[in-house]
């Protein structure tokens, strides 16, 4: 039964955003599927294994957070979770220091980190798998996805760069990331 | 999928089971507010084991994350607990109840681990939460033959008690060799440490030859859950002559019939729901005993007779 997953981690993102509003299993689950992906967006930018594992529990307390006060994803919650985690970022950068606001919230405890997770951590930022698996997405869905989900542009903004619809942006970067997932998974 | 930080995934899930809309109490707010000499000890038992009754009764096999990508998985099996195990634990006849369900009870069942075999999610039971905080969970399991080659005789159908600490979110337990065969003396050792957050892949387990010393040293080396008893009268000496060296806490699980267990020779704690929790006397040598409604001295041989 090894590799098994929860039944939970089997639905999309938008069901399992769904279903934390009843089952806290969900979150974890929200958690399971894009601990990497997050830990990995901030380890390439601040260069901490410390400081990416702090800004990433700060991300997904956030996160649960919002859901908590019914200010979940409008739309992709790929884009709304790394939308937070921006923020997050932009707060370091402006404060210095990485908030705690909303673990506070929750109360939850900070984490010790062994060295071993430090260097899982680190490697991530090592790791080109992401920027790979990203740059082999068709045209339309990298730019897509790099201009919202990287850069964390507005929709609307997208749309008139690339001479299309917010629809179509919207769908671009859902699918793109849908995209990814499926590669991240497979690569596991 | 594996994380790379299992305590922040684990303290998300107590977060957000806490945050749930008409979420159990979770385990941590009792832990802050119960000490010794606080509450009365059968309010604290007995508010954790509030039930809603046929809760789950009409649905299908429960099935919640067993074990762990890190270390494997049991399975969930819709095989009821047989009826050595149920015609004894009256905790086992009742309906499974949200409670039985909530954070504590899943953090517990994320180290069933593929050594384990089959649990029977339907029968998991929320024995009752600690003056402490942690909280105590009957897992049965039917584990696989051969699952302690010490052990050859040793019946497929296993109990495990399970504690998860909310403080920590550390998780531990271990299985004895029948419902029955869970005397004080054995679940005892279950809780007399800490389990940290660290330890949770591992959970608490100690080797029946660190008992006989009298040493309580967690094993590291899988498997991960130790037999404690052994051949009867072996066990019915240690029920009633071996101590933990430093307990900070006695649990235990009994049949039906005994009310009450008296711990140190006049400290005695109510049974609630098959469960109790007893506060520690260091150095006490005194012999656990089990107690009927009525004070009289439960023995546990003509308890224990069943199964023989």
């Amino acid at each position: 039964m090894k590799g098994m997953d929860h039944p939970l981690d089997r639905l999309g993102d938008a069901a399992l955003i769904a279903a934390t509003r009843t089952d806290p299993e969900a979150f974890a689950a929200l958690y399971r599927r894009y601990e990497r992906p997050v830990l990995a967006y901030f380890v390439r930018r601040v260069r901490s294994a410390d400081l990416a594992a702090d800004l990433t529990a700060e991300t997904f307390a956030g996160a649960l957070a919002s859901l908590r006060r019914d200010a979940g994803p409008g739309g992709d919650p790929a884009a709304w979770l790394f939308g937070i985690a921006r923020i997050k970022l932009v707060e370091l950068h402006r404060r210095g220091y990485s908030e705690d606001a909303a673990r506070r919230l929750l109360a939850m405890d900070p984490v010790d980190l062994d060295d071993g997770q430090l260097d899982a951590i680190d490697q991530l930022a090592q790791d080109d798998a992401v920027e790979e698996l990203v740059s082999a997405l068709p045209a339309p869905q990298r730019e897509a996805v790099v201009a919202r989900i990287l850069d964390d542009r507005d929709y609307g903004a997208i749309a008139a760069d690339l001479d299309v619809s917010e629809a179509t942006v919207r769908q671009r970067v859902s699918r793109g990331l849908a995209a990814l997932r499926i590669r991240i998974e497979g690569t596991r | 999928m594996t994380t790379l930080i299992p305590a922040l995934e684990a303290q998300l899930l107590f977060a957000a089971d806490r945050t749930t809309p008409g979420a159990a109490p979770s385990p941590g707010a009792s832990r802050r507010r119960a000490r010794w000499g606080g509450l009365p000890l059968l309010a604290v038992v007995a508010a954790s084991l509030t039930v809603s009754a046929g809760a789950y009764a009409s649905r299908g096999l429960w099935l919640p994350q067993l074990g762990a990508d890190s270390y494997g998985h049991a399975q969930a099996t819709a095989s009821p607990p047989p009826g050595a195990e149920s015609s004894v634990l009256g905790v086992l006849r009742r309906e499974q109840s949200d409670a039985d369900r909530d954070v504590a009870v899943r953090a517990v069942l994320r180290d069933a681990g593929p050594s384990l075999g089959k649990i029977r999610t339907n029968a998991v039971r929320r024995l009752g939460t600690l003056p402490d905080g942690r909280v105590a969970v009957l897992v049965p399991a039917r584990v696989p033959k051969g699952f302690d080659p010490t052990l050859p005789n040793m019946t497929q159908d296993q109990l495990l008690l399970g504690i998860y600490d909310p403080a920590t979110h550390g998780t531990g337990g271990f299985l004895t060799s029948d419902a029955l065969g869970m005397q004080a003396g054995d679940l005892m050792l279950a809780v007399s440490r800490r389990p940290s957050a660290e330890q949770s892949a591992l959970g608490h387990a100690f080797l029946e030859r660190e008992v006989r010393a009298g040493r309580l040293e967690k094993s590291a080396e899988p498997p991960y859950y130790h037999v404690l008893s052994v051949e009867q009268s072996e066990r019915y000496a240690r029920a009633t002559g071996l101590r933990p060296t430093d307990p900070d806490v006695y649990v235990g699980v009994v049949p039906d019939g005994v009310a009450e267990v008296r711990v140190d020779g006049h400290t005695t704690v109510p049974v609630v729901g098959n469960f109790f929790a007893a506060p520690s006397t260091r150095g006490s040598r005194h012999p656990v005993v089990w107690l009927d409604a009525h004070g009289r001295t439960v023995p546990f041989a003509s308890t224990i007779g069943a199964w023989k």
